[in-house]
């Protein structure tokens, strides 16, 4: 069984598809959505609705909104930073710091995916291993990798990564029979995407796509939680914007209006914080919300203007539009994009639970079940390549078809040069400086020629996930080259790998066990690699060389058994000591015998 | 002869009397082994992987259908239980008709294609058409006048030739555009009068014409940079 998830930025869901339908898997409560909210509280890790209470009184201890960290560095969140009350460091991966331990957004998105993962089994009485998950249409690369991270530490194989809007028109599709084109408008609560998708016999082709990956509800409470401060500062002379505890309360009672003024026309907000003497009580009509919020609105559409001209439609040829997404409840949303469109917008699908019912359908034509649907989405942003004068070179353009692939050849600058660097940006600017660095691309061992002579041709492929594959072949010996990648932001495989050891004890979230299992996984890898010196360098070592390394390993596997770190670390560096001398021998060894092949070729 | 037959033959062309990669069993048909029904690689240029003839009006509706059918039989979404090597297949091959899509769906790309076929080579320079040049020089010393001269006032009338420069480019623009779909009419005659579909032969006539239409893409290249130019320089007297 596939399932389909929907990590969102507030409210994150899992569902299957049960007899042909898509369904939503409640929790044991009958809950569906749960929301995306972990608290690490007196030594446990709360999620969902429970780590709620955290929120207040615990804002640093209660992480929201991480969905808006995951795949970016530290610098790039620098406007949301005042607004949120955790700490963060780190540098091209953002290190959200909890009681002194520090957390990645893949880790903690992990968490969620795996409350997940266990509801669902709950539910369905099997345990599911593969998934399908939904990310912002307009996500760039290092986004989505992130979101595949959080997938793989939580124990899932993450099958596909698909676009939020391009599930949801699956949902609506299958659901309405539609066919023709249709616009999916979805602003959730961080993201918010627009796509343009021809429908036609069971083909669902994305024409277009544009969206903000920082415009979504939150923002929508933020422009609220700014005006309450402001007229605290006004009215009481108080500054309570470095307050973590009073912001966490003027955003959630922001929250609160604004879900009231989605029914009613008036609502009152009374914040009462005793310790700085402020009563702050004030009536706020629909109107005046929407005055404030209105720019934010008017970005969505501009958003939808770009995705109409991609497409080389009027707005006009739309023959449906479809609202998704909780804060298309907001009947300022339904008037605005009505009046865009000029067509009255779908909303009797739940704008809350049809991406992840989209998801599910999605996960069952990976599973083989649907043959008969096929999704083509496409790439939101252009991908390029630095060339000279940091200008860039673009390969593929936004709005392709996904998968699709560039070819570009690339050769050396310098006699006997061994390494070719490339330097891939995501975006639609002229200049590498105002695009987004992906990664860099080495193409290293390349054969020693003279300057010119190598002619190497790399191979850039967007897969049906988004995600960029690099490959290079040196065209005259049809050799295949090696890429090395160093990710501008996100998570090394190793890094990876080391969360995935770590988050079996994640549940935990105790210091002392992490630092064990973290020793036990290092032991590991010492145990074999040892083990691998004895066997390759029996030659080299006397009687009793070997069996003192053999008996530090004795040590070493007793103490792995226990649940001592300290005994575990002592034991490791003891092994090292031991194997040191074998491990230059071997390392000479190896030299030489490159030495020797050398010479061979040379004669 | 219909274009469905025509295509049908195009692709069977290009992509049949292959050697499977799996069983080495001879294939006389296109993209599936019928022996062991491994996918097969696709191969050819945009025209020959849509199985559409070397012809520069293309029909639409007719394009994006065979895509459709062609991206079913290929998406990687259908491989996810397959080996790993009909994956990478399946993977590649999608891209492969991506991309030939994305390049026969646009005229101008669809003309860019043909001129790598035929002169193996596709980078197309940006020249300035000849009985441009007086506006032109005209143009950039406008162009100057505006960016070294303080006042708004003062740059007023040279905004002013500007404008008129930029009608004059727009039309010659469309002029392009037209000589463009000319020369396409013209290829597209010479090939039904030889050989139908279309092939890696191609007579002086061909050749000729391919010329023309590198030399058009290349003052529509111009034409394009300079309006864009003209466009930017023009725009802050507007928000002003």
């Amino acid at each position: 069984m596939v399932v389909g998830i929907d990590l969102g930025t507030t409210n994150s869901l899992i569902a299957y598809m049960a007899e042909g339908m898509p369904r939503v898997i409640p929790d044991a409560k009958g809950q569906g959505m749960v929301p995306s909210l972990v608290a690490f509280l007196d030594g446990v890790v709360l999620v969902g609705e429970a780590a709620a209470q955290g929120l207040i009184a615990h804002p640093d201890r209660t992480l929201y909104a991480v969905k808006r960290l995951m795949g970016k560095g530290v610098k790039e969140v620098e406007e949301d930073r005042p607004f949120l009350p955790f700490r963060l460091s780190g540098d091209t991966v953002i290190r959200i710091e909890v009681d002194g331990q520090s957390y990645t957004p893949p880790e903690i998105s992990a968490i969620i995916l795996k409350t997940l993962k266990t509801q669902a089994e709950a539910f369905l009485h099997q345990p599911i291993t593969q998934a399908v998950i939904t990310v912002p249409a307009y996500f760039n690369d290092s986004q989505r990798q992130a979101t595949k991270d959080a997938g793989r530490i939580a124990g899932l194989e993450v099958l596909r990564i698909v676009n939020e809007p391009t599930a949801a028109s699956l949902a609506y599709g299958l659901q309405k029979k539609a066919e023709g084109i249709i616009a999916v408008y979805d602003f959730g609560g961080g993201t918010f995407d627009i796509s343009i998708l021809k429908i036609r016999n069971g083909v669902f082709e994305v024409l277009s796509t544009h969206g903000d990956t920082h415009l979504g509800g939150d923002d929508v409470d933020r422009s609220l939680t700014v005006q309450v401060l402001s007229e605290i500062r006004q009215r009481f002379g108080a500054d309570l914007s470095s307050d973590h505890v009073a912001l966490q309360r003027i955003r959630l009672a922001a929250e609160v209006a604004k879900r009231q003024l989605s029914t009613q026309e008036s609502t009152q907000l009374c914040l009462d914080f005793p310790d700085s003497k402020i009563e702050y009580r004030r009536s706020l009509t629909r109107g005046e919300f929407e005055s404030l919020i209105q720019p934010l609105l008017d970005r969505t559409l501009a958003c939808c203007r770009h995705a109409v001209d991609d497409a080389h439609l009027s707005s006009d040829q739309i023959d449906e539009v479809v609202l998704v997404g909780g804060s298309t409840r907001m009947p300022i949303v339904q008037r605005s994009v009505g009046a865009f469109f000029s067509k009255t917008p779908h909303t009797e699908l739940n704008p809350d639970e049809v991406v992840a019912l989209g998801a599910a359908i999605q996960a069952d034509i990976l599973g083989g079940n649907i043959t008969d649907l096929l999704l083509l989405d496409v790439t939101p942003l252009s991908l390029g390549i630095e060339t000279l004068g940091g200008v860039v070179s673009r390969l593929i353009p936004r709005n392709a078809t996904i998968p699709t692939n560039a070819k570009e050849r690339f050769t050396t600058s310098v006699d006997g040069q061994k390494s070719v660097s490339i330097h891939v940006v995501q975006g639609e600017r002229e200049r590498v400086a105002d695009c987004r660095s992906l990664a860099k691309f080495h193409l290293a061992d390349i054969d020693p020629m003279p300057a010119g002579i190598p002619q190497i041709e790399v191979t850039f492929l967007i897969d049906a996930n988004g995600l960029l594959n690099v490959t290079a072949q040196e065209l005259r010996s049809g050799k295949m080259q090696s890429v090395r990648v160093k990710p501008t932001y996100g998570l090394s495989d190793a890094e990876v790998e080391s969360m995935i050891a770590a988050s079996i004890e994640h549940a935990h979230a105790d210091k002392t066990h992490r630092t064990l299992i973290e020793a036990k996984n290092q032991a590991n890898a010492i145990v074999q690699q040892a083990q691998k010196g004895l066997t390759q360098g029996e030659m080299l070592l006397t009687q009793i060389e070997k069996e003192a390394i053999e008996q530090c390993l004795d040590g070493l596997k007793t103490a792995m058994r226990g649940d001592d770190a300290v005994a575990i670390q002592e034991a490791i560096s003891q092994v090292e000591q031991a194997t040191k001398p074998l491990a230059e021998q071997l390392m000479n060894q190896t030299l030489q015998a490159r030495f020797r092949n050398k010479k061979v070729e040379d004669l | 002869m219909s274009t469905q037959a025509e295509s049908l033959l195009h692709v069977a062309v290009g992509n049949a009397n292959h050697i499977c990669w799996r069983c080495n069993a001879g294939c006389n048909v296109p993209f599936f082994c019928p022996h062991c029904h491994a996918v097969q690689p696709l191969f050819g240029d945009p025209f020959i992987c849509l199985g559409f003839p070397y012809r520069l009006n293309v029909d639409a509706s007719l394009l994006s259908a065979r895509f459709h059918v062609l991206s079913r039989k290929f998406h990687p979404d259908f491989y996810q239980r397959n080996t790993p090597e009909e994956q990478a297949i399946s993977l590649v091959n999608a891209a492969r008709v991506n991309v030939a899509y994305r390049t026969l769906k646009d005229p101008q790309k669809r003309i860019e294609c043909l001129i790598h076929l035929v002169e193996g080579d596709s980078t197309i320079p940006t020249e300035a058409p000849a009985d441009l040049f007086e506006a032109i020089f005209e143009m950039e010393e406008a162009l100057d006048a505006i960016r070294t001269t303080g006042t708004e006032a003062m740059a007023h009338p040279y905004r002013e030739a500007l404008r008129k420069a930029q009608e004059k480019f727009a039309a010659r623009l469309q002029g392009v555009h037209n000589t463009l779909s000319a020369l396409s009419t013209v290829w597209d005659g010479m090939l039904d009068e030889s050989t139908g579909v279309g092939g890696t032969i191609w007579t002086e006539q061909q050749r000729g014409v391919v010329m023309q239409m590198k030399q058009a893409l290349s003052h529509l290249a111009y034409l394009e940079r300079i309006l864009k130019n003209v466009a930017v320089a023009l725009e802050p007297a507007v928000s002003r």
